[in-house]
């Protein structure tokens, strides 16, 4: 099989095979977005021209894909402690939320928040069921009760980022981007 | 902890236990007794660290058994969060004292 190879650094190809690298497509929106917020003229355009190349993301939404269904599954079988039909019930009951939290024609957003929220869910069920265990040492039983507090903690906050775009959704989007529009998703 | 000998003093020792206290930067020498009484003192301090250990042993490996998980939900948090943030300046929105609002103007 014939080894593709690495474009010269600095020429055009170079510059499109970085965009297709997850980690500098995340990390160039993470900057964009905080020069934006901090109100860098033309930063905010230059986010919304990132966001609309969205086809050319396609790597990174497969990668995405990935690591939500990765995610969740491991955390379906941690609920679970190994019990093959409790696991079963764990990944259903996680589709049934997940299936509940998506709005119709879903993006890769609304996906990713849901994914977040079913995660959170799956970890403070295994952190109740760690706590409401016995154990003789008074200590672990101490920090089987922090570790619940975290896993509510971190429950709430997924449900509060999915609230709140939901709520603003409602309010409509300035300018319409091809990475939130459920059509170029479902065709990617 | 430690037994310690003492010129004209008793030749077990006496027992003291070394612990921090409130407003001391450093872990302080409490004398706990000597003979039985510091056997006893002892044999207590020994038992409360065993305890100690085998708890942190015990979270540790309960930690441990989700530690893949535990890293994979958190890059998948750190995503929702970078997502959730560019569709939300994107967009016009602004992050101001602990909520976002509608930027006047866009």
């Amino acid at each position: 099989m014939a080894v593709k190879a690495k474009p010269k650094e600095g020429t055009p190809a170079w510059e499109r095979s970085l965009r297709e690298n997850p980690t500098f497509a995340k990390e160039a929106i993470r900057s964009l977005t905080m020069r934006a917020a901090n109100g860098e003229p033309g930063a905010s355009e230059q986010l919304v021209v990132w966001l609309k190349d969205f086809p050319e993301h396609k790597s990174e939404v497969k990668a995405l894909d990935d690591l939500m269904a990765k995610t969740e599954a491991l955390w379906a079988n941690a609920a679970s402690f190994g019990d093959k039909l409790a696991e079963q019930a764990a990944r259903d009951e996680a589709a049934a939320l997940r299936t509940q939290l998506l709005p119709p024609n879903a993006t890769i957003l609304d996906q990713i928040l849901a994914s977040a929220v079913v995660v959170a869910y799956l970890a403070h069920a295994r952190a109740a069921l760690r706590a409401a265990g016995t154990t003789d040492i008074p200590a672990l039983q101490t920090a089987r009760e922090r570790w619940l507090s975290e896993a509510q903690k971190r429950l709430l906050s997924a449900l509060k980022n999915w609230q709140l775009i939901m709520g603003k959704k409602t309010r409509g989007m300035r300018t319409p981007l091809k990475l939130f529009d459920a059509a170029q998703a479902a065709a990617s | 902890m430690s037994w310690d000998r003492k010129k004209g003093g008793p030749a077990s020792g006496y027992f003291y236990e070394s612990m921090r206290i409130e407003g001391k930067p450093h872990p302080v020498k409490v004398y706990r007794g000597r003979g039985n009484v510091g056997q006893l003192a002892a044999s207590l301090v020994d038992s409360r660290r065993r305890n100690q250990q085998a708890a942190r042993s015990a979270a540790r490996a309960e930690a441990a058994a989700t530690t893949e998980a535990e890293k994979l939900a958190e890059e998948l948090n750190d995503w929702a969060r970078l997502l959730m943030d560019a569709w939300l300046v994107a967009n016009g929105y602004r992050f101001h004292r602990g909520s976002w609002r509608f930027r006047r103007g866009c």
